[in-house]
Formats: structure tokens, sequence, C-alpha cells
């Protein structure tokens, strides 16, 4: 079992950097290591590059095997062009209402950053608004089918706060509406207008869209991996992907615009446990003479960290007491819709809460 | 001369094996076979002589087995609004 695990291990690793490094000779691949892979989470976005390894011959599958992985990749990509379908709508419906977008994460690194788009997978659709829009933008979509996962705490609260809100379409498909690219201090000190003082286009059913500018993409992509909580092999190679094209001496522009260096350090580490020569030379320079912020090492979410914790964060970053009050008066006194539809009392909501417990379905 | 290209409104990925493809409001279709390459060949406007001529070479395959491979496959494409026909 363990040998198994290790095969998988080393699988894993190989395919999260396909195309990026010298392969070697064909590796052949038995049905429990296929099992595995493609019954690993959709986040980890392994079944498009197992299906890329085996349609470049890098990996040898037995004839069952074979048409399994090709049905499930095509099941990933269906989904995928679904998705954009959508994004598309989104878009489209955002602009007629006067709300700027930004196209973020799956659609944009599958399209601008990865070395064939039929290799990224992604689950939801993901777009930026400006922080002072997003409430009209969740309105304006409204027309779409797409309504909130879950209520905000308060809308008053979701507008001036949040990281984001999920939206569900009628469909089921996801669209998470961001206002801020990450949650807790380190997202509240990126200025958020500055995400759209530029941009790369991006061209979807034969319409130009805008996703974030490249640096951007890449900063996005290091804060989704120090701080989003969860993070796989689809995440490392988003970030060895976006490495290849962003120098680390272009970041030092945007450290004025709040960036912190010491998240992209945190990222960048952890991508480099990557194979051999998976990242850039320049970059494994960087990290090893880039000074690190301890005060930004210390705000850096421990692994499981949850919406809690983030907050808690964010309470002790938030300056005097009213803006305290601002933020943690909602957190502690949701409106009902909110309790609502996590499924507790008021009196379950406030136990919990003094007890420390995480409230059920606690997210972002 | 009739001639035909990829719709530009079409939302699409390829694998060597597989095509998938959409204009909304249609749903994804899925097309296993040569349907991959066809679309590589239907990035520019393209007669089906043409586009028979260029995979057949790429197949190393009669041409007349082809041609019948790709009207079926452009009959196909075309009542999903994946093909702009032109003259």
């Amino acid at each position: 079992m363990s040998n198994q695990l290790d095969d998988l291990d080393e699988v894993v690793g190989r395919l999260s950097t396909l195309g990026l490094v010298e392969w070697g000779a064909p590796r052949e691949l038995g049905s429990a290591l296929v099992d595995h892979l493609l019954s690993t989470a959709a986040h980890e976005g392994l079944v498009c590059l197992l299906g890329a390894a085996a349609d470049t011959g890098h990996i040898e599958l037995g004839p069952d095997d074979a048409l399994r992985v090709r049905t499930a990749w095509g099941e990933v990509l269906a989904r995928a062009v679904q998705l954009d379908c959508l994004l598309l709508e989104v878009c489209e419906c955002l602009a007629a209402a006067g709300v700027a977008a930004r196209v973020l994460k799956g659609a944009a690194v599958a399209m601008l950053d990865e070395l064939d788009p039929a290799w990224r997978s992604y689950n939801d659709v993901d777009v930026l608004v400006p922080s002072d829009q997003l409430l009209a933008a969740v309105d304006a979509l409204a027309v779409l089918g797409l309504r909130p996962i879950t209520f905000p705490v308060s809308r008053r609260w979701a507008g001036r706060f949040a990281k984001s809100l999920t939206l569900q379409h009628t469909s089921g498909a996801q669209v998470d509406l961001h206002r801020m690219l990450a949650a807790g201090p380190f997202g509240t000190r990126v200025r958020a207008a500055s995400l759209f003082d530029d941009g790369h286009p991006l061209v979807v059913g034969g319409v130009e869209l805008t996703a974030l500018s490249d640096p951007h993409r890449f900063l996005h992509a290091c804060y989704h991996a120090a701080l989003g909580g969860v993070r796989g092999p689809r995440h490392r190679r988003d970030l060895l992907l976006l490495a290849a094209t962003v120098p680390p001496a272009s970041l030092a522009a945007h450290v004025a615009d709040g960036w912190s260096l010491t998240v992209v350090h945190a990222a960048m580490s952890w991508a480099g446990e990557s194979p051999a020569g998976a990242l850039p030379g320049e970059w494994s320079q960087w990290l090893a003479t880039q000074p690190i912020d301890p005060a930004d090492t210390a705000l850096l979410p421990a692994p499981g960290d949850t919406f809690r914790d983030s907050a808690r964060a964010q309470l002790r970053a938030a300056g005097g007491p009213v803006a305290k009050v601002r933020y943690g008066a909602a957190l502690v006194w949701p409106t009902r819709a909110h309790l609502h539809d996590r499924g507790q009392t008021r009196r379950q909501h406030l136990l919990r809460l003094l007890r420390g417990g995480p409230s059920p379905g606690e997210a972002k | 001369m009739t001639t035909y290209q990829r719709s530009p409104r079409a939302i699409w990925r390829a694998t060597r094996q597989l095509l998938v493809a959409a204009v909304p409001p249609h749903p994804p279709t899925r097309i296993g076979g040569s349907a991959a390459l066809v679309w590589a060949h239907l990035a520019e406007p393209v007669t089906v002589d043409a586009l028979v001529a260029r995979l057949a070479d790429d197949a190393a395959a009669a041409p007349e087995v082809v041609r019948a491979d790709v009207l079926a496959l452009l009959a196909q494409l075309e009542p999903l609004g994946l093909l702009e026909v032109g003259e």
C-alpha cells in the first residue's frame, strides 16, 4: 500500500509539472493508480493532466483505463465549456449594468497561461467586480437566475467587507463574485481599484472580456495558494506557469498597491517543492535572497484555518474601536435570512460563537 | 464555392481524440474520432475539397473515405451553430 501511495505522490508531482520539465521515458500506469487519480477532488485538477499525459504519450494506459480517462476528461471539459458559456452571460450582464468585471482564475489561466486550455479544469466561474459594486452586481445577475447560495450576514456587511459572494445558477453552476482577491488583512490591504487599472484581453465565444494583467494573475495565484485554505497540484501548477512569464523584479512596482512579498515568498516556497527544474532559476534565487517581513509572516494562516480565523485576524487589524464594531457587529448578530440559510437559530449561533466552534457550512 | 469555418461564437476545448464545443445557448456537444483534427483545420474558411485534401494528407487515407467522414461531421456541427458557412 505504501509503495502504491509513493507511486501516487510521484505521478501527481510529475503531472503537476507536465510540459514544464523533461518527462523522460513514458510511464506505465496500472488500474489502481488510475482509480486513485480519477477519484481525486476536482480542485486538484488531475483528470485533465492525466488525460493530457496519456494524449501526449507520456503515460501509457491499458485500453480500458484509456477509455475511462478519456471519458472522465471529456466530462471535465464539457463542464469547462458550460462554465465559459455562463461566464460570457455573466460578463455581458454586468457590462449592461455598467459594472466593470475582471475574469479570474480557471477560465483566465486555462486560456492565457496553460500550455493547452484542455489541460486546465475548473469548477465555477470567478469574476472580480469593483469593491463598491458587489451588491449592484449581485442584483444585476439575478436576471440570469443567479442567487446567493447563502444570504450574507448582512447586505451592508457583504458590500463593505466580504471577499466574495457565491451565487448559484438554476443549472447548479456557481459563480464566485469577488470584491477582493483574498480574505482577511492581506486582502484588505491590496488597493482593489488597481486591479482595474489594466488587464489582459480574453476572448470567449468571440467576445472580448478582460482578465487580470499578468502580474496580477500571478499575485492572485500566490495569494490563493498561501491564504486560500485549500491548495493542491493545480494551484502549484498555476504558480509555476505564471512564474515563467512574471519575473521577480517586476513585483516591486506592486508593493505600493499593498501586495505583500512575504505572501509571494510563502506561495513560491511551496511551489518550489515541485520536481527539480520546475521553478524558474530566477525565482529560486529570489526565494534565497528576498527578505521576509516577520509581521506579515505572523499573519499568514495556519493550515486548516477557517473563515472565523481570518475574521479574527481582520478584526485585530481593523484600526480603532469603531472600525472593529463595524466589521464585527454583523458577524455577531447576522440577519435572520443568513441564519435560516445556515440552518441555525440565533441562540445556536451565539452559543457557537461563545464556545469558539465552527459554524456549519462556514466559508469565505 | 462554399466554405466552412468555426463559428467565432463557439466555445470549445479539443484533445487529440475529442472535441467539446458549444454555441450558447446550446449545451456542449462531445464528438470523438477525427472531429478535433477537422476542427483544427476549420480555423480559417475552407472548402470541402481543400479540407478533404488536407485531412487525407494528415492521415495518409483515401480521399473518398475522408470525404464521407467530413461531410457527416459538418452535417453534425452546422445545426449546432458551430460552423459559419460562406459562399
